[in-house]
């Protein structure tokens, strides 16, 4: 596609703008906390003029984010790891076998997002702790598959519609077992919808907040997000340390997604297009 | 239309008796087991932690239940005493107006945002993962900023446009009537663009260049070349996913909660703000219940109207 | 459950009943000879680092001296009913509890507690001030045990109001206001920084307007007469609209959450704050420029007298527990003379026992002095309205506040906005009645 010198412009031209857009906020959070409680508080300044690490310090020590850090990376990897299993085997059942009911599954599934997490979560709640999972990632990981499950099966879905049947047909001609074409046939090439799956559901499940406040009630069990609410502690905000303590929680998930974008979009253009 | 969705079939080998085999497991059988026990995990998992609470939490909306009381079934107390609660409409309205504004924004930015990631730019892998951060991010973190930047006294924006003498006076953004929603607006447009632009992105993707190429040799200019190729190659995405979000949109809460706590007045009270007042600080789980129950309609109107619209467009095009 | 076909005979059945069941008593009785320990779950308030370290220390200590397994966990108030209300809905809840003792109560979920009420009240010399009246219900009963009194204080930059020529703190509201106008330089120093939100730090505006005699419901709490009281509240709006008016109110009043007054004057933005001990707590760690330019007051007076609501801090068991007298003794044994006078060193509350008036703390600085007349002059939340479900779900709906903001931001007429707020505190009550 040739591009006009003027065509150029406008794209560079937005493409500016919205970096600036996004990175203004970032470069606050940042900014923020590096700053001493003096430059938050009393002497407004745009760049830190005496950028400290204290609060970073503080946060690690003092707060031991570190370990909830550690707690959000488990509670993560394992709904991630569990959802991508579940939501793949429960797409290829949808669009691969045929039987009643296969149909209105595939087209309800979506409309689980309908139910709003504020009214479903004391009876979550109730449901988790009957079965001893109180304060436990396992059953933070088991409500956490309940918004997963859905949205990666959808994309998988997708995803599988678009895959050439015949590849498949050809494997269980050779010998394959149906399962076993899926395992070694649709899955591989099906990487990139899977990595895309397991982005998602990874950063789901890092960012969510009300159910780990309600599930998880001490040090050993609780995420990142309401760790740094609770530093909000009474009447105080300590911006400074809540800052750095965003910073540290959003670096992860920037990692994941500055390696994982290529195949997030690409799993998405395959799957979701054809669904 | 090729068939996407096909059960896999395969051809028997020659010479392979089929009569008189009254295996129980017949082919039918076993694809029908074979289909559902793949399904049972997720099926199990939604079942009993998706529509369990869902039918709990309708019951709850009939009864008088409380924290640690037992529930007497009171009929439609709940719901007449909810309708004709204050904030009620104003949370009906501004339920409509933050969901469809954010919407169309979001729309409007991640179609532009997909469009400029299309083309060929330098460093195009780096600007794509770093305009994705503000979804990335814990939504608390996100919100938790703006309101720092948006405080009249001590916030940047307040700060920076007081220096560049645009005002005189400081704003405050979140807590004038007439600022309140589009503040809330603009602060949840950023963080959730970027699901729109990567959707958008990823439909764009799978269009092919020779399209475009014709076009061009055509005459056609950028934007009816937009207009022609890419909007209709995106129309299925575009209908997935404003469905999703509107759905996610309508059901938003932290946005509420953290900038403006449904203030000033009610000027920014949606419906999960209303719910969770009566539900976690009042502790009346009836009367919260039913109040979900009551915005069901409009969450299932709203759906409605967005797949109609997408219907239409779809059948005109 | 006994089937008929167990092969077992009614007589033979009965017999091993009992034996097991006479088994399980005597091995609890003997269990903790054999070293089982109880296990108990303590939810303790958080709200200040150094007074939170204090008592989960002290509840440490506790625990490994009467050999009891103990599972602390902080939970600010924010979030505690939340939690509170989703472990009892699954039965999994904590034994012992330091917030929500009026809530739980209300709910009927916790233990009594009465023998350990009249023990303190006698070996302490007696309760003081409001405490007694937060503890006793009308039968005579106890249900939680109050271990701190907290309430807001006129807290003053006394350096800018002698700038301005203003010598003596403000015994009047009205005194208030004139003072803060005088002593304010906008845009860099606001008058008062009192929200006025849907926050409950906006209630301040219900304790004022009481203050101008005005109540929400009757002597019995359960009807609504605020509607009786037109005159009073007119009086008071009076007086609301010339603090709106006058400017001492910063920007953003009308969404800041209960962090914001406290922030606006510890950056130095404002000359009075509404609020309790904890900023002087902070600018003590964080700002000490501030801390000696810091005077606290007590609550000014309104026309028909002094409204000054006092908050408590509670320990209560819930009554579900499986060791309900170690917890009761852990109740008694945390109001010790020794570990109090350490505790209240460091945190905000005033005291609620005769026997730690004696304290040092309470000599030590103006803001401790405060806390005293607090303990001595304040009166029960809601006075003279009855501290009630209904009341509480008003005060949490923020009802006053709300009127004046349907004034202010939504520019409605006076009349209009209090027909609202009448309806709104009809339509909680009737849910009481």
């Amino acid at each position: 596609m040739r591009d006009t010198l003027g065509s150029k412009m406008v794209t560079y031209g937005l493409l500016a703008v919205f970096v600036l857009m996004v990175a203004v906020p970032l470069f606050w959070m940042v900014t923020t906390a590096i700053k001493t409680n003096k430059e938050l508080y009393e002497d407004f300044t745009y760049v830190p003029q005496r950028p400290t690490l204290e609060n970073f310090v503080r946060v690690i020590v003092r707060e031991k984010l570190l370990t909830n850090i550690r707690n959000s990376f488990s509670v993560a990897m394992i709904t991630t790891l569990i959802t991508v299993i579940v939501s793949s085997l429960a797409a290829y059942s949808i669009v691969r076998y045929r039987y009643p009911g296969r149909e209105w599954i595939g087209r309800l599934i979506l409309f689980k997002y309908l139910l709003p997490s504020a009214m479903l979560f004391v009876p979550l709640y109730v449901i988790v702790t009957a079965l001893g999972l109180g304060n436990t990632q396992q059953g933070l990981i088991l409500t956490y598959l309940t918004f997963t499950i859905p949205f990666c099966t959808w994309m998988l879905m997708g995803y599988f519609r678009g895959m050439p049947v015949e590849l498949e047909e050809q494997a269980m001609v050779d010998g394959c077992t149906k399962i076993g074409a899926m395992l070694r046939i649709l899955l591989p090439l099906s990487a990139p919808g899977l990595v895309a799956s397991a982005i998602f559901s990874f950063t789901l499940a890092w960012n969510e907040f009300l159910l780990a406040l309600v599930i998880t009630m001490d040090q050993s069990t609780m995420t990142v997000p309401i760790k740094l609410s609770m530093m909000v502690v009474g009447d105080q905000y300590i911006w400074g340390q809540l800052m750095a303590g965003a910073v540290l929680a959003s670096i992860p998930v920037g990692i994941l997604y500055f390696i994982g974008q290529r195949f997030v979009v690409q799993g998405l253009a395959a799957g979701a297009v054809k669904s | 239309m090729v068939s996407r969705d096909r059960s896999i079939t395969v051809p028997l080998p020659l010479g392979t008796a089929t009569e008189g085999k009254r295996s129980f497991w017949s082919r039918h059988r076993r694809e029908v087991l074979g289909g559902l026990l793949l399904l049972s995990p997720a099926l199990l998992i939604l079942t009993g932690l998706v529509i369990y609470p869902f039918v709990y939490a309708i019951w709850l909306s009939f009864s008088d239940k409380m924290v640690g009381t037992v529930g007497h079934f009171v009929g439609l107390k709940n719901f007449s005493y909810v309708i004709t609660w204050p904030q009620f409409t104003a949370a009906l309205y501004n339920t409509g107006v933050f969901t469809v504004v954010a919407i169309m924004c979001k729309f409007v930015l991640g179609m532009a945002v997909a469009l400029v990631l299309n083309q060929q730019i330098r460093g195009r892998n780096f600007f794509r993962a770093f305009l994705l951060l503000p979804w990335v991010m814990p939504a608390f973190v996100v919100y938790l900023v703006w309101r720092w930047m948006y405080d009249p006294l001590q916030g940047l924006l307040n700060y920076a446009m007081l220096d560049l003498g645009l005002i005189q006076q400081p704003i405050a953004f979140l807590s004038t009537k007439e600022t309140a929603m589009p503040s809330v607006i603009i602060a949840h447009v950023w963080r959730s663009f970027p699901f729109y632009a990567m959707s958008f992105l990823a439909g764009m993707q799978t269009i092919p260049l020779e399209l475009y190429e014709a076009a061009q040799v055509d005459g056609a200019s950028r934007w009816q070349q937009f207009r022609y190729i890419t909007l209709p190659s995106l129309y299925h995405i575009i209908g997935v996913v404003v469905l999703l979000t509107t759905i996610w949109t309508a059901n938003a809460f932290e946005p509420i909660y953290l900038l403006t706590g449904g203030g000033p007045s009610d000027a920014t009270t949606v419906y999960t703000m209303l719910v969770y007042v009566m539900g976690m600080v009042n502790l009346r789980l009836g009367e919260a219940a039913a109040v979900s129950v009551l915005f069901l309609p409009l969450l299932i109107g709203l759906v409605l109207v967005v797949t109609g619209l997408l219907q239409r467009r779809n059948d005109d095009a | 459950m006994l089937h008929q076909s167990s092969g077992m005979t009614r007589r033979q059945f009965i017999a091993t009943t009992a034996l097991t069941s006479g088994a399980a008593a005597l091995g609890a009785f003997v269990a903790p000879a054999l070293g089982q320990q109880p296990k108990l779950v303590y939810w303790a308030y958080q709200f200040l680092r150094a007074s939170d370290e204090a008592r989960v220390n002290f509840a440490q200590e506790w625990a490994a001296k009467n050999k009891v397994e103990m599972q602390i966990t902080l939970v600010p108030w924010k979030e505690f009913m939340t939690k509170i209300s989703a472990a009892i809905q699954a039965q999994a809840t904590p034994d012992i509890v330091e917030s929500g003792g009026v809530e739980l109560r209300a709910l009927g979920q916790l233990l009594d507690v009465t023998d350990i009420y009249e023990k303190l009240e006698k070996e302490h010399g007696g309760w003081l001030g409001a405490s007694s009246l937060y503890m006793r219900e009308p039968d005579g009963r106890v249900h939680h045990i109050l271990y701190g009194l907290a309430g807001a204080v006129v807290v003053a930059r006394k350096d800018l109001l002698t700038q301005a020529g203003i010598q003596k703190p403000p015994e009047t509201w009205e005194e208030l206001l004139a003072q803060a106008k005088k002593a304010q330089q906008i845009p860099r120093v606001y008058g008062l920084a009192q929200p006025t939100s849907n926050q409950t730090d906006s209630n301040v505006w219900e304790e004022i307007m009481r203050s101008y005699g005005a109540r929400m419901a009757d002597e019995q709490g359960k009807k609504v007469v605020l509607g009786d009281y037109k005159k009073e509240v007119w009086a008071f709006l009076d007086y609301f609209m010339e603090v709106w008016n006058a400017g001492v109110l910063p920007p953003g009043v009308t969404t800041w959450d209960n962090t914001m007054n406290n922030s606006t004057y510890q950056a130095g933005k404002a000359v009075f704050a509404l609020n309790a001990i904890t900023i002087a707590l902070w600018l003590q760690e964080n700002n000490p420029d501030l801390l000696p330019k810091t005077a606290h007051y007590p609550f000014p007076v309104g026309p028909k007298g002094r409204v000054w609501d006092v908050g408590y801090a509670s320990r209560s068991i819930l009554k579900y527990t499986k060791y309900p007298d170690v917890c009761k003794q852990f109740l008694l044994d945390s109001m010790d003379v020794k570990k109090m006078d350490k505790e209240l060193s460091v945190s905000q509350w005033a005291p609620v026992l005769k026997s730690y008036l004696p304290f040092e703390v309470w000599n030590r600085n103006d803001y401790m002095k405060a806390l005293v007349e607090l303990a001595n002059k304040g009166n029960p939340q809601g006075y003279p309205d009855v501290f009630n479900d209904a009341w509480r779900e008003q005060n949490t709906h923020t009802t006053v506040s709300r009127l004046l903001q349907r004034l202010v931001v939504d520019k409605w007429d006076r009349d209009k906005a209090f027909a609202e707020a009448i309806e709104v505190l009809n339509k909680i009550y009737g849910k009481y009645a």
